[in-house]
């Protein structure tokens, strides 16, 4: 063991107390600078508003913007627009169809929009004449009057509409004591087309196919994603303005810092990585070194933080002795940078009779210090003193790549955004839609900025990690190939201090119930529009990436599920939180797919009982899974990166060989082993970015599109959150950072 | 959204702007056309390519068809039927086939027209939808209204059921008027009547109607590739058999009476009538016994407001309305007139050559 050897009770006061003291620090906006939006950001200089003629000239926006909205908001009250349909007998209506406009979907139609015919007199008066939704083939069909519209003459000008439904209204009062609380859908305004009124001439005027840009699969990218060609212009949602206020004004003390650096930096200014870590506000780490030095560095703090912190990692029995379990980083197939330590990790555990974690050793493959040549590995335990240390960083490093590719940006970014399409899609009528948008709601937006920012060739993973952006696209494809919904568990607690393993437990369990109250009061309606789940399944499965197993584990498990090779798993691996290897998996359009379909089934019929029964519980479960990772899923892993990856020295993505004999297992004070200045300054911006989110909570419910029984359930568990370190109002309702 | 339906107001000045506007545009429409076809080509709106018969017509009225003056059992007065194809110079061609009565032996004057076309409803409905299908033709090399087609598909289905591809005879074709008409008889009840010309061999079955390839795209009126009809070749035949037997038709009335706040969709021409609540009965026999030579048909004009008081046409009040296509027809009399006049001062149009000018549109 590390000579600082610490009481775990101890340890966990001091957390607390840093928790507390780092929870009032906060960070306050005092420069002009202003924020355009959040995919404006960047680690190496984001596009801050700063000149005075150029806050002049966005405030004179700003102005018109307000002037324009107070002009369109006295429009809206002199003349409003009347939902009522003026109508004397049918006699005229306008036809279409609507189907998606990417050249590969351009056949797949867009079921149930919502339709609107409406008329703009020469008074300014709107009128509406017809509205509908469209069919489960896209036809829409909007009978109306041609006498309103050419009554008087003074119909001007004629207007489809367009609507998508994207959000829902909760109306908190029982109806029909059918449920407590009920949603209603808000559908917003997607497109209009002017129609001439001349060409409505009486009988059906059909508008043709109208392809619409909405919701379309990239093509340039075997992963599910979604296209969005400019973010201002084309994004199939947007930021709402509190959340760009809440990042300007958490973030821009942030970026000026870093700023800063990068300026001294190129202007070759004295600057230390210690410099740069002062400038920024304390994290937990430094706080509690600042109370007890070499604390953070402990084998209790090590253990702690890699099943309890943002690591939250899953752990599998060792074959031989169940008392010890196995953690393992394997990188050595993903093409890497050659001056990076990027080694193969082999983590042993073990739980002693409190409960606690304690690591056993380290086994680090592949090359620990320049200019090696042989493969080497190296097995290092708590007796080999800064050796021994040095591992734990090593080991730290990896893990904090390694959350943040696998468990933050693909499990639950990537993950979530292949179901939000999915359901973006295919769902409008059917309440699923309730429960499932206020989670998936901006998850596209921000994964398109990570692409830029972070995945990309010009990105800071490629430029401060190991890995090169072959090796991180490889990394992200294998890692979404392990993703299913289907059997799903969250992961187990080992230990009665495994923290985090209960509390997913405690909110799955709290999500299981929510959804089982929620599909009691909307079964029927759920049913009713089960073509909706029907499609939001196809589009799901067609679209997701083939099924992985490494190479170690399908010689180990005797299986491989991209080969239609399920296999039941021996008792060391640990199956929850990980994908059903015992199901085949669905085989679409010539390949194994990862994710299993929700439903095959068109329609749902209550005369099959057990197949009507399978079906709803798999969309239970596939809602619960979806939820759970948009939400507690990456809450853990993004809310956590500033305490475990905030400090320099203690952790950062990206570790060098460096230049002395010991190479990676020299002291922490090395610079050569530590990243760049530049690296460093940029790190601390990530790791502050991420952490510092601002908006979007559970619990907050800032657009009032949560449903309250779900907010009253995780209220009725507030104390046992408590005792497990969780705040509930800081449990994100939206992968949004 | 809870939508609460309302009914719309409409004010006399509205009303009174309706039918201006109505007036305006079948004056201008009727005028433009005298000017462009009747005067500068000497041709007909439509329907140019055709055959001008002549013979009798006997009334045999069923009884329960209410009385009305002009309907007299028995009685047999002169009849000319012109029958037509539209708007084409060849017979293999798809295209509407027509019929157009006139009880007289005058080349205009008469009491009773009327114009009748293949297939029970029709390409438009109202005078504004006639209007958008003359501004969609957009006709070349036979193929036409492909825009019109796909914004209106009551256009397209008035296509397939209208137009006819190489019928053995216009003699055993079904003819109707698809625009009703009013019906007032002796009893003065307000009635409204569609009428409908058919073999007089019940037997005979239909021919011409068209196939799954041209019901997929009524646009492409083109003769078959490898036709071998001549492009003259069904008014050949009708010529041909007139030389051995005469050719008759039952005339055909359909009648209902009018009801109070009436459906507007009665009177929508795209829309038939139910045959078992109004079924067609007999009016009586158009027997035909002799060819007409080109010029005379040439000069046979039949216009709606050649009908008896009681039978004319339905007022209409706008251009939205269905009654509106009588309107206009009623209001394009200067259009026969310019052609007459036309006739007079560049001669008569030459006769339809018998040469290898396919899928034409003009005469050459």
């Amino acid at each position: 063991m590390t000579k600082n050897a610490f009481d775990f009770e101890e340890m966990f006061r001091i957390q607390a107390e840093c928790e507390q003291k780092l929870a009032k620090q906060t960070v306050k906006k005092t420069s002009r600078h202003q924020l355009k939006s959040v995919h404006h950001l960047s680690d190496r200089g984001s596009k801050l508003v700063s000149h005075p003629i150029a806050l002049l000239a966005e405030y004179m926006y700003f102005l018109y913007e307000k002037l324009r909205d107070y002009y369109l908001s006295a429009l809206a009250r002199f003349f409003p627009r009347n939902e009522h349909i003026f109508l004397n007998s049918i006699n005229s209506s306008v036809i279409g169809r609507l189907t998606f406009s990417d050249k590969k979907d351009y056949h797949t139609p867009i079921h149930h929009m919502h339709v609107e015919l409406w008329a703009k007199t020469r008074l300014w008066q709107w009128i509406k004449l017809s509205e509908a939704d469209t069919d489960t083939e896209g036809y829409f069909e909007l009978p109306f009057d041609m006498s309103v519209i050419h009554r008087n003459r003074i119909a001007k000008k004629i207007r489809l509409e367009i609507y998508h439904t994207n959000s829902h209204h909760f109306n908190e009062h029982p109806i029909e004591n059918t449920a407590e609380y009920r949603a209603e859908r808000l559908n917003s305004l997607f497109k209009t087309i002017k129609i001439n009124k001349s060409d409505l001439t009486g009988m059906s005027y059909n508008m043709g196919t109208i392809p619409l840009f909405y919701w379309e699969y990239r093509h340039d990218t075997a992963l599910p994603r979604v296209v969005i060609k400019d973010h201002d212009l084309d994004a199939p949602q947007k930021y709402p303005k509190e959340r760009l206020d809440a990042i300007a004004t958490q973030f821009i003390p942030i970026e000026l810092i870093t700023r800063k650096h990068l300026l001294r930096i190129k202007r070759g200014k004295k600057l230390t990585i210690e410099d740069i870590q002062a400038d920024y506000p304390e994290n937990l780490t430094v706080a509690m070194e600042k109370m007890k030095p070499g604390i953070t560095r402990s084998d209790q703090w090590f253990a702690d933080r890699m099943v309890n912190g943002m690591y939250a990692s899953t752990l599998d029995v060792d074959p031989e002795n169940p008392n010890f379990y196995w953690l393992y980083y394997h990188w050595s197939s993903y093409d890497h940078k050659p001056d990076y330590a990027f080694n193969d990790i082999s983590m042993k555990f073990s739980i002693n009779d409190k409960g606690y974690f304690l690591p056993e050793s380290i086994t680090l493959k592949g090359p620990i210090s320049p200019g090696a040549k042989a493969p080497s590995k190296i097995t290092l335990t708590p007796n080999d003193g800064q050796k021994w240390d040095a591992a734990k960083r090593v080991a730290r490093v990896s893990g904090g790549i390694l959350t943040e590719v696998d468990k933050h940006f693909t499990e639950t970014h990537l993950n979530t955004e292949q179901y939000a399409i999915a359901a973006y899609r295919n769902i409008r009528r059917n309440p699923i839609g309730s429960i499932l948008f206020p989670h998936l709601r901006n998850v596209v937006l921000i994964n398109h900025t990570a692409d830029e920012i972070l995945i990309n060739e010009s990105g800071y993973i490629n430029r401060a990690t190991a890995l090169t952006p072959a090796g991180i696209s490889k990394r992200v494809y294998d890692v979404l190939g392990t993703l299913d919904w289907k059997n799903w568990k969250p992961m187990k607690p080992l230990s009665d201090k495994h923290r985090y393993a209960h509390a997913a437990n405690l909110f799955y369990n709290i999500l299981e119930d929510y959804i089982d109250e929620f599909f009691v009061s909307y079964e029927d309606e759920i049913v009713h529009e089960w073509h909706e789940i029907y499609t939001f399944s196809q589009d799901l499965v067609e679209n997701a990436v083939e099924p992985f197993l490494c190479k170690h584990l399908q010689k180990e498990l005797q299986a491989n599920p991209n080969a239609g090779k399920p296999a039941q798993p021996p008792s060391w691996y640990t199956t929850e939180n990980r994908m059903d290897l015992n199901l085949e998996r669905p085989f679409v359009s010539d390949s194994y797919k990862a994710v299993s379909h929700i439903t095959t089934q068109p329609d749902l019929d209550k005369n099959k009982p057990e197949e009507y029964t399978a079906e709803l519980n798999a969309l239970k479960k596939a809602c619960a899974y979806i939820i759970f990772n948009a939400t507690f899923g990456h809450y853990w892993a993004n809310s956590k990166q500033y305490d475990d990856i905030g400090e320099i020295r203690y952790s950062s993505l990206g570790i060098r060989l460096g230049t002395e004999p010991d190479g990676v297992l020299g002291s922490e004070d090395d610079d050569s082993i530590a990243p760049d200045l530049t690296i460093s300054t940029q790190m601390m911006w990530w790791s502050n970015m991420l952490s510092k989110t601002g908006y979007g909570y559970i619990m907050r419910n800032e657009q009032g599109d949560i449903n309250p029984l779900l907010i009253k359930k995780i209220k009725e568990k507030e104390s046992e959150f408590k005792a497990l370190g969780v705040d509930i109002y800081a449990i994100q309702s939206e992968t949004n950072i | 959204m809870k939508t609460i339906i309302r009914k719309p107001k409409k004010s006399t000045i509205g009303r009174l702007i309706d039918r201006i506007e109505l007036f305006f545009v079948a004056h201008l429409f009727g005028m433009a056309i005298a000017i462009t076809m009747g005067l500068m080509t000497r041709e007909r709106m439509s329907h140019n390519n055709g055959i001008a018969a002549k013979g009798t017509f006997t009334f045999d009225i069923d009884p329960t068809i209410p009385t009305h003056p002009f309907l007299q059992q028995g009685k047999v007065l002169p009849c000319q039927v012109r029958h037509a194809m539209a708007t084409f110079y060849d017979d293999a061609m798809a295209t509407i086939r027509s019929l157009s009565i006139k009880l007289s032996d005058q080349s205009f004057q008469s009491p009773f027209d009327m114009n009748l076309n293949t297939g029970s409803i029709t390409l438009f409905w109202n005078a504004a939808s006639f209007l958008k299908l003359a501004k969609m033709r957009r006709q070349k090399w036979g193929i036409e209204y492909q825009d019109y087609y796909k914004k209106y598909p009551i256009g397209k289905a008035g296509a397939i059921e209208t137009l006819r591809r190489n019928p053995t005879s216009f003699s055993n074709l079904t003819y109707y008027s698809k625009t009703p008409f009013n019906f007032i008889g002796d009893d003065g009840v307000q009635r409204y009547a569609k009428y409908r010309a058919i073999p007089f061999d019940l037997s005979v079955k239909e021919s011409g109607i068209i196939e799954e390839r041209d019901r997929l795209e009524p646009e492409n009126q083109r003769i078959i590739p490898g036709e071998t009809r001549n492009r003259n070749y069904l008014k050949n035949e009708l010529a041909d058999r007139l030389k051995n037997q005469p050719v008759k038709y039952w005339y055909q009335i359909q009648i209902r009476d009018a009801q109070e706040n009436e459906d507007q969709s009665i009177f929508n021409c795209c829309i038939d009538w139910d045959e078992n609540e109004f079924p067609w009965r007999n009016l009586g026999v158009i027997t035909l016994n002799e060819v007409l030579d080109w010029d005379s048909s040439n000069k046979l004009g039949f216009g709606v407001v050649n009908m008896p008081k009681g039978l004319g046409c339905i007022p209409a009040e706008s251009i939205y309305d269905y009654n509106s296509l009588n309107y206009m027809r009623a209001k394009t009399e200067i259009a026969r007139k310019a052609r007459l006049l036309a006739y007079k001062l560049f001669g008569m149009p030459k006769e339809i050559p018998e040469n290898e000018n396919r899928n034409s549109s003009t005469i050459e």
